[in-house]
């Protein structure tokens, strides 16, 4: 059995093991896989260790801190921690990474009682692609260590197919905790825009970025995110696990398909639907208003964004950037102040136009990705973007979640989104949730995972 | 690579304060068709973008 935060929460109430004891199962496990995998940047075995036993010692003592009391989990190496300074994979430094606190998602994590095991691998300031020199720095997937396992936040997603934790926390811009999601066979949240709070995150484009969960099932998403949200959140999105278990009766469904994909994607997210139909959804077909504007105004968005949070980085320490990362980044001093408003005019154009296709709708499903994970070793940024389809959410700031469908003809996983209205973060993580009842995809094993698992 | 994209690339990352090598600003310059039509593409939206402005009075 793959290790849920669920399942970990019952055995140590039960007493079948210690939050140590599954801290140093999951430690030795990072220990086997890590050299093929590279799923952290830093360990933080000492600290953990101590977060564990203290856990341990509550727990005994009769306090419990709810769902993620002794749950290991790790953070992008974006997101500051109070254990040693962010490096973003990045060999630019900027004073103010270094600071050694806890961002607040780590401070609320904290007090929900996880334990943090470290920091995991992120794509260069969360926004670089794999280059040829540097391929050392990116995170491998679990199942085919030849093959990417995402980006941005791809250590997070990676250690949670592997079991190195059972949730991982990552950003999201463009796709960030969904792509890796889909790549990895694992569920990913982008929650809706300003749920989850930022301070002490490092920003690549502020008027899209969101921090979120990547864990085996949308059960844990839920748990995870009433974390990271914070009482705040919690106040604005209410009981994030109210309709976890719930019907599919009468849910309005609309599908999303693209003649593009793979005939292996459209295939999955066929019998996806089917299952959903299967279970009482009622299914209808949906075009995406303004695809193709609404995804050109993230990215116009994202290069002006991102080239002002890095303009002085950029001009100061310009070779220490790896090559896709500059590039990108310096897209932003090409564009105009009237191209960056003409960028936020559209997004909220398209979201008053998705607004009203919500009026008939509940949720809407689409492909994460209508390809599986390219080979580390050959990926093109253009291929790559053609084949993405996690912006268009990111444009208008909904919530979103990649859960598991299957697997192409290369035994690599894929994934759906399933999108509902801003603030129902709840109605997607129990659609999610009610799709994995009916499927066990999220329990298949990397056969890498499983052969150390066998040898342990 | 066309001239005119490579002045106006080389002239707006000098502008910007950055002084990127020649292969950059090649690559930029390369890229920076692509780039105008990613914006030109948002005009699509002008007719359906009625919101009024927070400055109309």
């Amino acid at each position: 059995m793959e290790l849920t935060i669920a399942d970990a929460g019952r055995g140590l109430r039960a007493g079948t093991f210690s939050a140590t004891e599954l801290l140093t199962e999951v430690t030795r496990l990072g220990d086997r896989l890590d050299g093929t995998l590279n799923v952290y940047v830093a360990r933080f075995d000492e600290s953990a260790r101590r977060a564990a036993a203290a856990a341990d010692r509550e727990l005994a003592a009769g306090l419990d801190r709810g769902p993620l009391h002794g749950i290991p989990v790790g953070v992008k190496d974006l997101i500051f921690t109070r254990e040693g300074p962010t490096l973003a994979g990045t060999d630019v430094r900027n004073p103010a990474w270094q600071r050694p606190t806890d961002a607040a998602v780590v401070s609320n994590l904290r007090a929900a009682g996880a334990v943090i095991t470290g920091k995991t691998t992120t794509a260069e300031l969360a926004v670089g692609t794999p280059e040829a020199g540097r391929l050392e720095r990116e995170s491998r997937n679990p199942w085919d260590a030849d093959r990417w396992a995402g980006g941005s936040s791809a250590g997070s997603g990676a250690g949670v197919a592997a079991g190195m934790f059972a949730a991982g926390i990552g950003s999201d811009t463009g796709g960030s905790i969904r792509l890796p999601a889909a790549y990895c066979g694992i569920v990913g949240l982008r929650p809706t825009f300003g749920l989850v709070p930022r301070a002490g995150t490092i920003a690549l484009s502020p008027s899209l970025d969101v921090v979120g969960p990547l864990t085996r099932t949308a059960a844990d998403s839920a748990v995870v995110l009433r974390a990271l949200a914070g009482a705040d959140g919690a106040d604005r999105a209410g009981d994030l696990s109210r309709e976890l278990g719930r019907s599919l009766r009468g849910l309005r469904l609309g599908v999303e398909r693209v003649p593009e994909a793979g005939s292996e994607m459209a295939a999955c997210l066929d019998a996806a639907v089917e299952e959903l139909a299967g279970a009482g959804a009622e299914v209808r077909e949906v075009e995406l208003p303004h695809y193709e504007p609404a995804v050109s105004a993230v990215l116009v968005t994202l290069f002006a964004e991102g080239f002002a949070e890095h303009t002085v980085a950029l001009r100061e320490q310009w070779s220490s950037f790896g090559v896709s990362t500059r590039r990108i980044l310096a897209q932003g001093a090409l564009l105009s102040a009237a191209d960056y408003v003409n960028a936020r005019k559209a997004r909220g154009a398209v979201r008053r136009l998705v607004i009203d296709l919500y009026r008939d709708l509940d949720v809407i499903v689409s492909a994460t990705a209508i390809a599986e994970a390219p080979p580390l070793d050959a990926i093109d940024l253009d291929d790559l973007t053609a084949t993405i389809r996690t912006d268009y959410w990111s444009a208008i700031g909904n919530p979103v979640i990649s859960v598991p469908i299957g697997f192409g003809d290369r035994d690599m996983p894929l994934g759906m989104q399933i999108a509902g209205r801003p603030f129902e973060d709840a109605t997607v993580l129990g659609v999610a949730d009610a799709y994995q009842q009916l499927t066990d995809w999220h329990q298949r094993v990397p056969p890498m995972v499983a052969a150390e698992r066998g040898r342990a | 690579m066309p001239e005119r994209e490579l002045e106006i690339v080389a002239a707006a990352l000098r502008a910007a304060g950055l002084a990127p090598p020649p292969e950059d600003i090649g690559a930029l310059a390369g890229a920076y068709p692509e780039l105008r039509a990613l914006v030109a593409r948002l005009g699509e939206l002008e007719e359906v973008d009625d919101e009024p402005s927070p400055e109309s009075g």
